[in-house]
């Protein structure tokens, strides 16, 4: 269980603003830290990861202070036991991407064959990080993150770099490596698709506060009780004058809803939405 | 005609002696400089600046007043260690590896600070030190600029003129450098031999550039011709 309850004073674009983050993350969770660019996201995993100093308060995670203000502990990043897998990669640029996982391995770790595998970087394991695209970046990121086995992953907006094809298909990889390899991962993300398909737990900043906190469908859709639905973001809004058409790009396909003129009101292109059927005989088709 | 080879020798022993000192003492110390949030940082950057700015002479003529055995430093380094540092090859060379220093520490820091900070935090998610982080992830990633320094560095120390003109006292295989023996050999008149040392300060610096540019292009010439793009 992950206890964190920190204060950390921030420069925001309106002057200083005060972070201050009271959650527990209970093991094995997705959980995703999800609002807007400078709400304080990235900065509460970092500062689970060590990577920045919080000014008051304490982090507690399977008993084991890893800080804590008033103990005067702050446990080095290094020994913290956590994968990290940055926005940009971060990438050893000098070293091939065998070289890369050996480095993080360190010695006598006999995790990297199984690793290239199961990521399926066999093939590109003599070649230099900037020969690869993003998607192959990203998931050789994630398998270096993952070879001293951490039992907390953490993921700073990991795919936001990425066509929509590259990160449904690394969603998918994700949700299986969060489960074969028993992880507490924490997400930091914007994409309210993104939630719904990997996380089971979500905490929404704004300001500097969480503000809301709990499961996906509890936080975005409580008024909805639909059997089916799917996340996506609106591109055209075509209204009529009883009628309006709302196309909503849902992954790499576009979807045609027809809603009411009034109802179309609310909807403007670019808002991210959910497409939820309520109907009780949707049509099933196979696709081979 | 007789042309002695021992201000040429001396000149690269300097250099050499420099350029290895500097390359030790700048690594850590361009690092601190470039990840540091101290106050000190920029007192620190500005005073490893002033060598480039100010002439030799006046950096000489500095240390020729505090290495003095009449001055407190000079007299105290003089009683304590028994090391004369006026007019003597390591004096010489303690004041070089100073005004060398910008030359080394530059680049250096341009190379640290070009590097996204994720790699450095990567690496101690990794479980790695900062010691380790610095020379297996950091230093490869800067190679190209940490040769700039080190070339730079050799360039400058091989020909500075002024400094050793003010401390060095033209002391024939310990201070005398190439520099120095084609002043002496200008102001004699004696050209033909003038011309040789002028020769060889100048076409040893171009070599060390061209040594430099084939270097760094490599690396861009071997990534183009062994590696394609795999989708």
């Amino acid at each position: 269980m992950i206890y964190i309850n920190v204060c950390k004073k921030l420069l925001s674009a309106d002057g200083p603003m005060p972070l201050t983050v009271n959650i527990t993350i209970n093991r094995h969770d997705f959980f995703t830290f999800f609002g807007a660019s400078g709400a304080g996201k990235t900065t509460t995993l970092r500062m689970l990861a060590g990577l920045t100093t919080p000014d008051s308060g304490e982090i507690i995670v399977d008993g084991t202070t890893w800080f804590s203000s008033d103990k005067k502990i702050n446990l080095p990043v290094r020994k913290r036991n956590i994968g990290f897998v940055f926005q940009d990669y971060a990438l050893f640029p000098s070293m091939s991407i065998r070289r890369n996982l050996e480095y993080a391995a360190g010695k006598g770790n006999s995790r990297i064959d199984l690793i290239l595998d199961t990521m399926k970087l066999r093939v590109f394991e003599h070649a230099m990080p900037s020969e690869l695209s993003g998607g192959q970046r990203q998931r050789v990121a994630l398998a270096r993150a993952l070879i001293r086995s951490p039992k907390i992953l953490l993921l700073d907006e990991p795919l936001s770099a990425l066509d929509n094809d590259m990160r449904s298909v690394l969603q998918n990889e994700l949700i299986q490596i969060h489960h074969e390899f028993s992880l507490t991962s924490i997400i930091v993300t914007h994409d309210i698709a993104e939630i719904f398909h990997l996380s089971n737990h979500i905490a929404f900043f704004e300001q500097g506060h969480i503000i809301k906190c709990g499961l996906p469908d509890a936080l975005f859709n409580d008024k909805l009780s639909s059997k089916f639905r799917v996340a996506g973001k609106i591109v055209a809004v075509d209204k009529s004058e009883l009628a309006a058409v709302i196309t909503v790009q849902v992954g790499i396909n576009l979807t045609k809803v027809v809603v009411d003129i009034n109802e179309a009101e609310t909807l403007r292109k670019g808002q991210d939405v959910i497409v939820a059927v309520k109907a009780f005989a949707p049509s099933i088709l196979p696709i081979n | 005609m007789t042309v002695d080879l021992l201000p040429m020798v001396l000149s690269l022993k300097l250099a050499v002696i420099c350029t290895i000192v500097l390359t030790i003492v700048c690594i850590p110390l361009a690092y601190w400089l470039s990840t540091s949030d101290s106050y000190l940082k920029m007192l620190m950057r500005s005073a490893a600046m002033l060598p480039l700015i100010i002439p030799p002479s006046v950096l000489g003529f500095y240390f020729l007043i505090l290495w003095s055995p009449f001055s407190p430093v000079g007299h105290f380094i003089e009683t304590v260690f028994h090391i004369r540092l006026v007019f003597t090859f390591w004096g010489l060379s303690m004041a070089l590896a100073v005004a060398g220093l910008p030359f080394m520490l530059n680049p250096i820091i341009a190379g640290f600070e070009s590097l996204p900070p994720s790699l450095r935090e990567a690496s101690l998610t990794l479980g790695k030190n900062e010691f380790e982080t610095l020379y297996r992830v950091l230093l490869p990633s800067i190679r190209p600029s940490l040769l700039i320094g080190i070339v730079m560095t050799f360039i400058h120390t091989f020909g500075e003129f002024g400094m050793v003109l003010m401390l060095g006292g033209k002391i024939p295989g310990k201070t005398l450098t190439a520099s120095i023996a084609l002043y002496d050999h200008v102001e004699s008149l004696e050209y033909t031999q003038a011309h040789i040392y002028a020769g060889v300060i100048t076409f040893s610096a171009f070599i060390s550039l061209l040594l430099l540019f084939i270097l760094n292009s490599r690396n861009d010439k071997i990534r183009s011709l062994f590696l394609t793009r795999k989708e």
